[in-house]
Parts: structure tokens; sequence; C-alpha cells
């Protein structure tokens, strides 16, 4: 009887698992992933003690702001929160740079996290302190490395992620650098702007590469000549959004390269291999560097993109104006921007600008760029119209509320243009494939918009009343499905679990689950 | 009494009253907002007329004078203004426009929805007023609203029209709120007391917005509040 008690006892307890419902701090030990990512942080907080005085003169509260880290397993993880919103339990077994740790498990499922991550976010209000005043977090999401056509795998590696956590402590510190604050240009580029901007990041590179002031001013100045050219056609309002976005980004960036420069002469690491396996400590500290200039040249020309580029112009003035003109920070807590400050300094003439003309003509070759510019501007503008003639069936894929970002799951030979936050697939994006999704597109017009959402329209739909078919597993009352087989006459979608709801002639499956 | 001194005193009250903007009106709304889970509130204090406005959160006052054909906006901390004409109401026309690509497809919340809308209940005593009690979903391709209002008829026409009126105006730019808006103008001495709106955004978190109207009623306004404080400067745009 004892025995069959005792049997029955272990057998209920086998039967729930160690990761799903509410568990208490002392039952959840943070798994080794989790614990990567974390000493990351701390060693990024170390560097920082070291070289963030020589980012910015001041630079000393990198600490005060909190980290929310959340994993595809539910698990999240609140670092340095004064006042820890619901939810979320003391782990005080650990201290990041002496920092408290809480952690939410409220939300556990069972996918699997394992290394490498990739890892991204923003800065955000979160939660309140105990003056109830809102509190300013960086928020990260942290999922599984996809297979990445582009290979672009630098972005998994740890030193990578040390300076993401290093560029958004920066955009904390910058509400103390910038005495006013513009939103976001909301603005597409129109021939003008892109013909003018791509002369700019060409002037920026040359710039740089050369060694002495007298043979980089003038690119320099031809740089100046453009963007003056570039701000026609805007108003005050967006050329001060422009700046703004681009001391923003450009300045959190020139953060990680002065970091790197200051590195690569000796710093002190906590972080050994034994906790962190994928950690070279910034051997190969030039191939860190060289990213930032190649990201310049591959960028400059890309005719449909502004607000990527402020991330390396901005870098990159920021950088000519500290070797040149060492005095700038100065000006910007004054109340200026990148670009008016290097006008300023460098007193640019009339003969100037006329010289400038002269060269974009000469030495940028304008009138080839122009011609590559407007081809683009004009099958973007051609491609828009075709998209909004399309009437008929529109199907809404939603994957918001697992926080998959679509645009680089795209199959990235297909033709696409970008319009504010729409990226156009004329031919399709290609199937799409991660965690328990797989979606099989035709080659159909299809839209990427906001981050999340695939959206296809049938201009030739049936006559019958449902317009595609399901297959599950099973249905729940609040109307979920799972393990579920969605077809319809454009695409062919599986997934672990969706909801779908419909209105008039849209259709919209919401994904809920990556496994 | 001399019959001109009795006009006198008559013309001298009436000018006083005259000064004092009466009648005028007088509402109070709370709002409050919660998004990442934290909750702002604010209280908005309206003094209103047939012609003019006064509007304050605490941060920043408006000041609508038709019988100028100017609005004031005045920076409560710095006590400094702008000031707009009142431009005239645009007609509804359907019009072909050439496509600005510059502006395409970069605002985030210009969604036309879909909307479902319900009568959930009638004479709900739970507000300032007894009203009526809808519901109202809307469903765009990218995000979805959640929307609840509550729509009085208070006795004063007089107030309750400017009041619909006003709100029309605060809210008839949002398209989150357009079935209150709809039947605002449908029936204009309906007012709203209750509105709630639940909104999903296609990037960002949800956010909840809640309005409550605390005071609705005649007033006699204090004396100036539709003239610019002083010291007031003028600010550079």
């Amino acid at each position: 009887m004892r025995t069959t008690i005792i049997t029955t006892v272990i057998a209920i307890t086998l039967m729930f698992p160690h990761t799903s419902g509410a568990q208490t701090q002392s039952d959840y030990t943070l798994p080794k992933p989790v614990m990567i990512e974390l000493n990351r942080l701390d060693e990024a907080y170390l560097i920082l003690d070291q070289f963030a005085e020589k980012v910015w003169t001041g630079w000393d509260d990198y600490l005060n702001f909190p980290f929310l880290m959340t994993f595809q397993d539910g698990l999240r993880v609140l670092v340095g929160h004064p006042n820890p919103p619901e939810g979320f339990i003391p782990y005080p077994q650990l201290t990041i740079h002496d920092l408290s740790v809480c952690i939410d498990t409220s939300k556990l499922n069972n996918f699997p996290v394992h290394q490498p991550l990739q890892c991204g976010g923003g800065v955000l209000p979160y939660g309140t302190d105990k003056n109830n005043q809102p509190v300013t977090i960086v928020d990260l999401n942290l999922i599984s490395a996809t297979d990445d056509p582009a290979g672009k795998t630098e972005y998994l590696d740890a030193e990578y992620h040390i300076l993401v956590f290093i560029h958004e402590l920066m955009h904390c510190y910058q509400a103390r650098i910038m005495p006013q604050m513009f939103g976001n240009l909301s603005l597409n580029p129109d021939l003008k702007h892109a013909l003018y901007s791509e002369i700019e990041g060409l002037a920026l590179q040359r710039a740089f590469e050369q060694d002495s002031p007298e043979k980089a001013i003038p690119f320099l100045k031809d740089f100046c000549v453009a963007r003056s050219f570039k701000y026609q056609g805007m108003d005050e309002s967006e050329i001060n959004q422009a700046r703004c976005d681009e001391f923003r980004e450009g300045e959190a960036v020139y953060s990680e390269v002065t970091i790197l420069q200051n590195i690569k002469n000796g710093f002190k690491s906590n972080l050994t291999a034994e906790m962190d396996p994928g950690y070279q400590r910034f051997k190969d500290i030039d191939r860190y560097l060289n990213k930032y200039i190649n990201r310049l040249k591959e960028n400059s020309g890309k005719t449909l993109e502004i607000y990527q580029k402020n991330y390396d112009y901005g870098c990159f003035e920021a950088l000519m104006l500290q070797k040149y003109f060492p005095e700038w920070q100065k000006k910007i807590e004054a109340g200026s921007w990148l670009d008016p400050v290097l006008r300023e300094r460098l007193e640019i003439s009339k003969q100037d600008s006329l010289l400038s003309l002269e060269r974009f003509r000469d030495n940028y070759q304008i009138d080839d760029l122009k011609n590559k510019h407007e081809k683009i501007i004009n099958g973007r503008n051609e491609t828009y119209r075709s998209f909004i003639s399309r009437k008929g069936q529109v199907y809404v894929i939603n994957f918001k509320p697992i926080k998959q970002y679509l645009p680089g799951l795209a199959d990235k030979t297909k033709p696409t243009y970008k319009l504010g936050l729409m990226e156009m697939f004329p031919e399709g994006t290609g199937p799409v494939k991660f965690d328990g999704i797989v979606l099989d597109m035709k080659p159909v017009p299809t839209e990427i918009n906001q981050l999340y959402y695939f959206k296809v329209v049938d201009t030739n739909p049936g006559k019958s009343k449902k317009n595609y078919a399901i297959e599950y597993q099973s249905q729940n009352e609040s109307g979920t499905y799972t393990n579920v087989t969605i077809t319809t006459p454009l695409f062919t979608l599986k997934a672990p679990k969706v909801m779908i709801r419909e209105r008039g002639n849209r259709i919209k499956i919401i994904v809920l689950s990556r496994v | 009494m001399k019959t001109s001194k009795l006009i006198l005193i008559l013309l001298l009250s009436w000018q006083a009253m005259a000064a004092r903007d009466f009648p005028a009106y007088h509402a109070v709304i709370s709002s409050t907002r919660t998004y990442m889970d934290v909750s702002r509130n604010t209280q908005s204090d309206y003094w209103f007329t047939k012609d003019k406005t006064y509007i304050s959160n605490g941060r920043v006052i408006t000041i609508e004078r038709k019988d100028l054909g100017v609005v004031y906006t005045l920076i409560v901390r710095s006590n400094e203004y702008y000031i707009d004409t009142i431009k005239p109401e645009k007609t509804q026309e359907k019009t072909t426009e050439e496509i600005d690509f510059r502006y395409v497809g970069v605002d985030r919340m210009v969604s036309d929805y879909d909307w479902v809308v319900g009568k959930k209940s009638k004479n709900d005593q739970s507000g300032l007023f007894k009203a009526d009690h809808y519901t109202a979903d809307g469903d765009a391709d990218f995000d979805q609203v959640a929307l609840e209002f509550w729509l009085a008829k208070p006795g004063n026409r007089e107030m309750a029209g400017l009041f619909n009126k006003l709100i029309q105006n605060s809210m008839s730019y949002n398209k989150t709120r357009k079935p209150l808006v709809d039947m605002l103008k449908k029936d204009k001495y309906r007012v709203p007391v209750r509105i709630v709106e639940m909104l999903e955004n296609p990037i960002a978190p949800p956010a909840k917005t809640e309005f409550i109207v605390e005071k609705l009623e005649p007033a006699t306004a204090p004396a100036n509040i539709f003239e610019l404080p002083a010291g007031a400067k003028q600010a550079k745009k």
C-alpha cells in the first residue's frame, strides 16, 4: 500500500514537467542560454565603467536603466528595476553588476531556448518607480537564430550583443544630452532625396579614408553641400526630425565605434570562456571596426532607404567631428545637430559650393546616379499603384503575438520596394519557414507591413462563402485552433496555434505560438 | 429713480454680465491612458459659450475665439503662446488627388476600420446623466479597436449642442472614434458621458484610454477666462 502511494505520487510529479505553470523563486533556475545573455550584460557594464567617459564626457548613468529580456519560452528577466511591476518575483541568488534581478515565469512554454540567439529591441517606459514616475527601460527580445541567407551571422556574436546593450544605453543617456528632441521623420525618399543622399554617403566614405584634414575637408564640404540640396523641399519640422533621428541613431553607433577603438588598446573583462563559450573578448576587433565603413558603403546607394542611413551617416559625421573639430559635443549639448556643427566649422563659402557642384559631376558621376535612382523610384511608385488597385478577398497573417519580424524572412532574391512601413514584393516573398511555422506562398504580389504582417489579395475569389479550408487538431471555446493547416488559393499556412477573425472581405489569421 | 439713471444701471449691469460671458458652460473631463503597465491621469477643464472656448489640461491651454477668428495655444510652463487663424470647416468632397509618395505608408494610425456597432443597454445610470451604452468593434488590416461609449441627452439643449460640437471637433481626426463621432453628428444634442477605448496597435503594445465627464453644467465663467493670461508672450514658430 505504502509503495503504491509513493509510486503514485512520483508518477503524478513526473506528469507535470518542470517548465510549465507558475514557479516560485526557489523552484526555478535560470537556464544557461539565459545566463549567457545576463553575463554579457554584466560585461557591457564593465566595459562602460572603463570607457563611457571616452564616448561622451559625463556619461555615468548607464546603471539607472533597467533591462527587460524576453525569451521565446515565455521567460522574462528584469534587471535593475526599482519597482518591478506585477508578475515579477525576485531572483535573489543573482545580481548583475550589483543590480537586482527579477523573473516572470507565469507564461512559460515548452519552446527550447538555446544559443545562438538574435537580440533586438529598444527603449520604452515600463512600470513606475516608488514615486510613481515612469521608468525608462531597455526592452529586448531574444529569439532563435534562423537560417540567414545573407550570411550575417555576426549578429549572433556575443560581442555584437554587448555592443547592442551599449547602443541602447546610449539612447537612454541621450535624453540628457539633447536639450530638445523631435519625433521620427516620417518621409519616403523622392528622386532628389535619394540622389543627394548617395552623394552624402560617398563624400563621408572618402573623407573617412583620408589621412589628413587637408585631404578630408573638401569631401566634408561636398557632404554639406549635398545635404543642403537634400533638405530642399523638406519643411522645418521635417529637417529637425531628420537631424534628431540622425543624431539619435548615429551617435549611438558612434558610441559602439569609440568603445571598440578603446578596447583595441586593451580592456578588463570578467567574462570567461566557461561562462560564455561564444565570447572571444573582441579578439578580431578589426573585423568589428571594419563592419561600420562596410555598412556605410553598402547603404549609401540604397535608393529607398532613409532611416537606416541615420545609423551610418550620423556615426561617421560624429567620427569626423571628433577627429577634426573635437569641441563638437558641447555644441550638441547647446542644442545644435551634427551637420550644422560640421557646416559651421567648415565655413563653406559660395566658391566652395560651386566647386562641390563641379565635383558632383566629375568625381561623383551625378548623372549616372540620377538615372539609377530614377529607375528605382519609378518602379516603387508603379508597384504601389498596382498594389492598391488589387481588390478582392484580403488575407492578413498576423505574427505580432509571437513578435516575429517578417522582413528578414523573405527570399532576398525577390524584387522588393519599400514605402513607409510597407515592403512590396510584386513577385511574392517565397516560402517562409521558422520554428513550427511553414508558410507556403504562391508567387503573387505580397505585402509585408508594419513589421509583423503579411497581406495578400485574391483578386479572383471563388463564389463559395468560405475562402479558406482549415484542418486542425483541436479548437477551444475562445476559437483558438491548434496544430492547424489553413489552405487558401494564395498560400498554405501550418502553425501550432492560431485564431481567425473575419470581417467583410478580410480574413485575419493571428498566429499565437511558434511551437 | 430717474429713468436715465435706471437705464444707466441696466446698461452697466448688462456690460458686467457680458464681460462674464454668461451664459457659459463648464465641463470637467478626467482621462486615463494605460500603456505598458503605466496609467497616466489627466483632468481637463472646459469653459465654453457660443463663440468662445477655453480648454486646459494643466500643461496646455487652448482658447478659441470665433468672434476674433483666432485660436491661442498657450504653454503653461513657459507662458508662451502660438496664434492660429480659425480655418473654415472643410466640406466632405471626394476629389481625386495625385499621390504624394513622400508620405505614403508612413503614418501608423490611418487605418479605416470596418465597424460593428451595437447598443448594449438603455438608460444606464452609472454616469453623470442617464445614458445609452454602445459598443463598437473596429477591425482594420493591421490593428483593431474595441470602443464603448455612453451617450446622454441633457435637458439644456444649448449646452448639449455646444458640448457635442466640442467633442466632435476634438475627436473627428481620430478614426478609432468614428462610430461615436458619427452618432454625435446624427443627433446634435447627445453628448458622451464616458468613453472607453482599447486599441490593439499594429506594432506597439495595446493602449487603453478612458474618458469620464465628471461635470457638465451652466456656470458663471471666471473673469477673463477667454483672454490670454497677463504676461503671456507670443512664441516664435
